[in-house]
């Protein structure tokens, strides 16, 4: 009976025991799963997203820039394929300095060059950093050999490089290449940009950069934990950017290009300074942009793949007169008497004259005590609109100046002010729309813009004041009264204005269309450089803009101005250039006083005059009188465009 | 004589025949043995084959070699298992008392062997050369230390337990936990003082001495820290596990353990899709066919996949301590209760680690993890297991 109790006091022993080691194992199982809900069911969508970023890789892969070809098909800017050498540092692994140094040595590079390029920051994760370009064969076909064993983490790469192939011709208006700037990396423009990517930097490589990048593609790779890529996910190849056909025309392109050279070597060998110029040539019926050139220029082929620091300094070298800038669209100037058919045009409409009204032109004209001279020092008798825009005789147009200066006074302190009305409605002080970067407006001053820049300089007008007061200066009286009187839009400031002179700031493209304007009866063109263009798929989008506006001048007014500028080289300021010349031109010249340097000269005309097909638009800082150095350069293109005998190029007559 | 033998045979024959029919009931062993045990065995090996090809498939073909090579090789492991659990399982489990002794005492010369002559892998030498195989002397320890102390408590069993039984056991358990520490194998040594504990747990020895055992045993870890006894890297790990595995960064010790627990997060619910985890095929989580096998479960078939897996180990020890308490004698309670605490806590530290909520040891999850001794160790345990059960009273 004993042993049957301590049996069963064993056996419940046992049962109590053996519960306790379930319950015990029973809380083991119940913390797993606790510790499983917390990770799996709440938390899982934040390990997910750590779970996708270890193993998932997205690289981009860039599309082929679009081509740029002239109004013929001829191609101003095309890709070539060529040989790239690039590495991926992080494949290297403890072999990284020798491949440095032996790349530097086969690619006869100094190895700090290499050693930067390749650790380039520019560049994201898992993108090959480009070394050299245009490698030869030989030295692509040793690399191709040895690149598992001698050269990990080195690659060629066949990638397409933009190529001008005709070099420096059209530089400012094609543009250049260049890796995207970090502040650009920030811009809304270019939202989907990576670091590396190859952007258009100037001309119409960057107006046009949407249609000409194309659509990336991506390449989404697996990686494993060393970033090795284990299998690719998916691939969107990338879609090729649109091909432009541009209005630019090769030919005559090379041709202006060439007159502008020669016309400001001539100006040159003239002891006039003529830094820098721009030409324009546009088809007046549309604005159509068939040659555009600046001086000094550049070659864009030096941008690609990167320019050095070196070249870039001297692209930005004052001394140099800045080459990179675009003379004809980025750099806005006093257009001098080129100006006078704006005004003339103001006057006709505002009913001031008619174009037979007959007018004085004295050498010296006087107001208020002031005496302003004409750029002849004879008297030009009674003259009509038509002959005073011949003869550029300013002192008519300061009278014209007086007579709305009164009107604009009459009516009180914000009056409708005629000149600068006309000049807006012809597109100066604003941007034409033309498809070029950085495009200048320019200024077209009146009282408020007086205003406007006498609150802006007040401060250190007056403080200047002061102190040429304390010492006595010459100067004390003048800029006592800009000081304290500077906002107002006085006589002096209307008779500069009539004649182009003063804070008037005008581009060569801005000119060009006002007299487009003239020349085709009253439709201001937008001018432009693109045609229309082609996408990969064929589908061509026509890209030329509507008119920026259709004025309703009476052509009567439009046709007395017309006959002026046909006089100008008939009988007036450019008649010496344009003597014999087969084709009739019409135009004005232009010499904008710009102290204490050289004069700026002015040509803008319009052939044949009586149905014009080309504009023509000159203007050569420090170039001297308009008829001097810009009047025979048109002339040269003018030649050149209607393919007539050309005549020596030299300096005309310095003519106002 | 005869006929009188004859006849007292058979006047005794009712009885006897009843008594017979009792033990050959007791000896018909076949029938008896635990369905449930075997199926849950049978299926959790089936998942880790499972698990091991997805763990190691994607690695095995970028190398090129056969996208198989390490499933088959676990499942020649588990063949061989299969028969060593037949063959432990052939001999009646009492036998084993007599053997006790001698096999306990050739696994600790084993173990002693191993740190003189063992293969050195990361710092820890836990192998031994035996021919062409690498046995792991620690995964046989385990079944004999539960051996010996089942014997040692099933010869007291009459006896009321002093302090004489109790230091005997812990000189026993001492021996291997010590050997297994110079290794360096931590986990494992965990084990042994499990298996110390749960033996003595179920050889109803007094609650006091538990009682105080358990407070000597939790000052003496204290102690292990406050006089720095452990090794570095153990000291880092255990650091890793207490500051969380996200401050260590992805370089540090931390990385397994942050790698794991991405793995099992994203798993979510019901996982992405056998085959498909990418933290576990492309290798992020290291040693993923091994020790960290359970983030393949909980990446690739989410919540309700652990559940599952966890719930297959649930049904083991459920008939393992169903098997401890219907078992014919203290031997088997003892022997099924002590290696149902191996299967428990082996299974608990490995899940943990791979979760977070146990600092990372070498330990393999049991019947799952790629791994032969492993496997064939806790074949022989299930063996067992079986053994005991198809003795067990009526």
């Amino acid at each position: 009976m004993r042993s049957v109790r301590q049996a069963a006091d064993r056996a419940e022993s046992v049962r109590l025991r053996l519960t306790f080691l379930a319950v015990l194992l029973l809380s083991l199982f119940v913390l797993l799963l606790a510790r499983l809900w917390f990770l799996q069911i709440m938390a899982g969508e934040q390990f997910v997203a750590e779970a996708t970023g270890n193993a998932v890789r997205t690289v981009t892969l860039d599309p082929p820039r679009g081509k740029m070809v002239d109004r013929d098909g001829q191609a101003l800017v095309r890709n070539r394929m060529t040989p790239v050498v690039a590495v991926r540092p992080d494949e290297m692994g403890d072999a990284r300095e020798r491949v440095y140094s032996d790349l530097a040595r086969l690619l006869d590079m100094d190895r700090e060059k290499v050693v930067e390029r390749a650790e380039s920051q520019r560049y994201g994760p898992f993108r090959p950093r480009p070394i050299a370009t245009d490698v030869p064969v030989d030295v692509v076909s040793y690399i191709h050999e040895r690149s598992a064993t001698r050269y990990p983490g080195v690659r060629v790469e066949t990638k397409p490089r933009r190529e001008y192939p005709r070099g420096e011709l059209a530089a400012h208006a094609l543009g250049y290449v260049g890796q995207i700037s970090s502040e650009d990396l920030k811009k809304e423009r270019y939202a989907g940009y990576q670091r590396g990517a190859v952007i258009g930097w100037s001309g119409l490589e960057r107006a046009r950069e949407p249609s000409l990048r194309g659509t990336p593609g991506q390449r989404r790779l697996e990686v494993n934990p060393a970033g090795e890529v284990v299998r690719e996910l998916g691939r969107t190849p990338p879609e090729p950017g649109s091909d432009l056909r541009l209005t630019l025309d090769t030919e005559t392109q090379r041709m202006v290009e060439e007159a502008l050279t020669k016309g400001m070597q001539v100006a040159r060998d003239d002891d006039l300074p003529a830094t820098a110029g721009a030409a324009v040539v546009m088809d007046p019926s549309d604005g159509s942009v068939v040659a555009m050139a600046s001086r000094p220029t550049f070659d864009p082929g030096r941008f690609v793949g990167g320019i050095s620091v070196d070249g870039w300094r001297r692209l930005n070298d004052s001394d140099k007169h800045y080459p990179l800038i675009n003379r004809a669209v980025q750099s806005a100037q006093p257009p001098g008497s080129v100006f006078k058919a704006v005004t003339s045009l103001a006057a006709l409409d505002e009913g001031l004259i008619t174009p037979t009204t007959q007018l004085a032109c004295p050498s010296v004209w006087e107001w208020n005590g002031f005496h302003y001279p004409n750029w002849q020092s004879r008297d030009g008798g009674q003259l009509g609109l038509v002959d005073a825009l011949a003869e550029s005789c300013n002192t008519y147009f300061f009278e014209l100046a007086r007579r709305m200066w009164k009107i604009e006074q009459s009516q009180g302190d914000d009056p409708r002010q005629l000149i600068q009305t006309h000049a807006h409605n012809l597109g100066l002080g604003q941007l034409t729309g033309v498809d070029l970067p950085s495009e200048r407006s320019g200024t077209v001053p009146g009282r408020q813009w007086k205003r406007q820049y006498w609150e802006r300089t007040r401060e250190s007008t007056c403080a200047q004041a002061e102190e040429a007061r304390a010492r006595g200066s010459d100067n004390a009286e003048l800029l006592t009264e800009l000081c304290e009187s500077g906002w107002r839009w006085r006589g002096g400031d209307a008779v500069n204005l009539a004649v182009g002179q003063g804070d008037l700031l005008v581009t060569p493209l801005q000119m060009a269309n006002v007299y487009a304007a003239i020349a085709n009866g009253g439709t201001l063109p937008t001018p432009h450089l693109t045609e229309a263009a082609e996408a990969p798929d064929g589908e061509v989008t026509d890209l030329s803009p509507e008119p920026a506006a259709q004025l309703d001048y009476p052509s009567t007014h439009l046709d007395a101005i017309h006959q002026g500028l046909m006089a100008v080289n008939e009988r007036g300021t450019a008649s010496a250039v344009f003597a014999d010349m087969p084709v009739r031109v019409a135009g004005k010249t232009g010499t904008a006083q710009n102290e204490p340097k050289e004069n700026i000269s002015w040509y803008v005309g319009y052939a044949p005059a009586q149905s014009p097909r080309y504009v023509v638009a000159v203007m050569v800082a420090q170039g001297g009188g308009g008829g001097q150095t810009a009047a025979p350069i048109t002339r040269r293109i003018f030649e050149g465009l209607f393919d007539v005998a050309q005549t020596p190029l030299g300096t005309g007559p310095n003519t106002d | 004589m005869t006929a009188t033998g004859f006849g007292r045979r058979r006047g005794a024959g009712g009885a006897r025949l009843a008594v017979q029919r009792r033990w050959a009931g007791g000896f018909s062993p076949m029938r008896r043995v635990d369905p449930l045990l075997l199926l849950s065995v049978l299926a959790l090996c089936g998942f880790g084959l499972l698990l091991v090809y997805s763990a190691t498939h994607v690695r095995l073909e970028s190398v090129g070699r056969d996208p198989m090579a390490y499933v088959n090789q676990q499942l020649v492991s588990a063949l061989l298992g299969v028969g060593v659990a037949g063959a432990v399982l052939s001999v009646d489990y009492r036998l084993f008392r007599a053997w006790a002794p001698l096999l306990y005492l050739a696994t600790m010369l084993s173990l002693g062997g191993v740190l003189l002559v063992g293969e050195t892998v990361r710092g820890a030498t836990r192998w031994i050369d035996v021919g062409p195989l690498t046995l792991q002397p620690a995964e046989l320890a385990k079944p004999m230390l539960v051996l010996m102390l089942a014997t040692l408590f099933h010869e007291r069993r009459e006896e009321a337990l002093g302090l004489r039984a109790l230091i005997e056991a812990l000189v026993i358990g001492a021996i291997p936990t010590v050997l297994i520490v110079l290794q360096p194998d931590l986990g494992t040594a965990i084990v042994f003082v499990a298996i110390t504990c749960g033996v003595l747990l179920m050889a109803r020895v007094k609650v006091r001495y538990l009682c105080a055992l358990v407070a000597i045993g939790a000052s003496s870890l204290v102690a292990v820290f406050q006089l720095g006894l452990l090794a570095d890297y153990q000291m880092e790990r255990l650091d890793t596990f207490l500051s969380g595995p996200g401050s260590q960064g992805l370089q540090g010790s931390g990385y397994n353990v942050n790698q794991a627990e991405i793995a099992v997060g994203s798993g979510q619910l019901s996982g992405r899709g056998l085959f498909e985890g990418t933290q576990t095929s492309l290798s992020f989580v290291p040693e993923n066919h091994t020790d960290f096998i359970f983030t393949v479960v909980g990446e690739e078939l989410g919540f309700l996949g652990a559940v599952l897996l966890l719930g297959l180990y649930a049904v083991m020890l459920w008939r393992s301590l169903v098997i401890a308490g219907t078992a014919r004698d203290t031997l088997g309670t003892l022997i099924a209760s002590g290696i149902a605490t191996v299967f428990a806590v082996q299974m608990f530290v490995n899940v943990g680690m791979s979760i977070g909520l146990m600092p990372a040891t070498g330990l393999p999850l049991p019947l799952v993890s790629y791994g032969g001794t492993n496997l064939i160790g806790s074949m022989l345990m299930v063996g067992l297991l079986e053994n005991v059960a198809m003795r067990r009273r009526m």
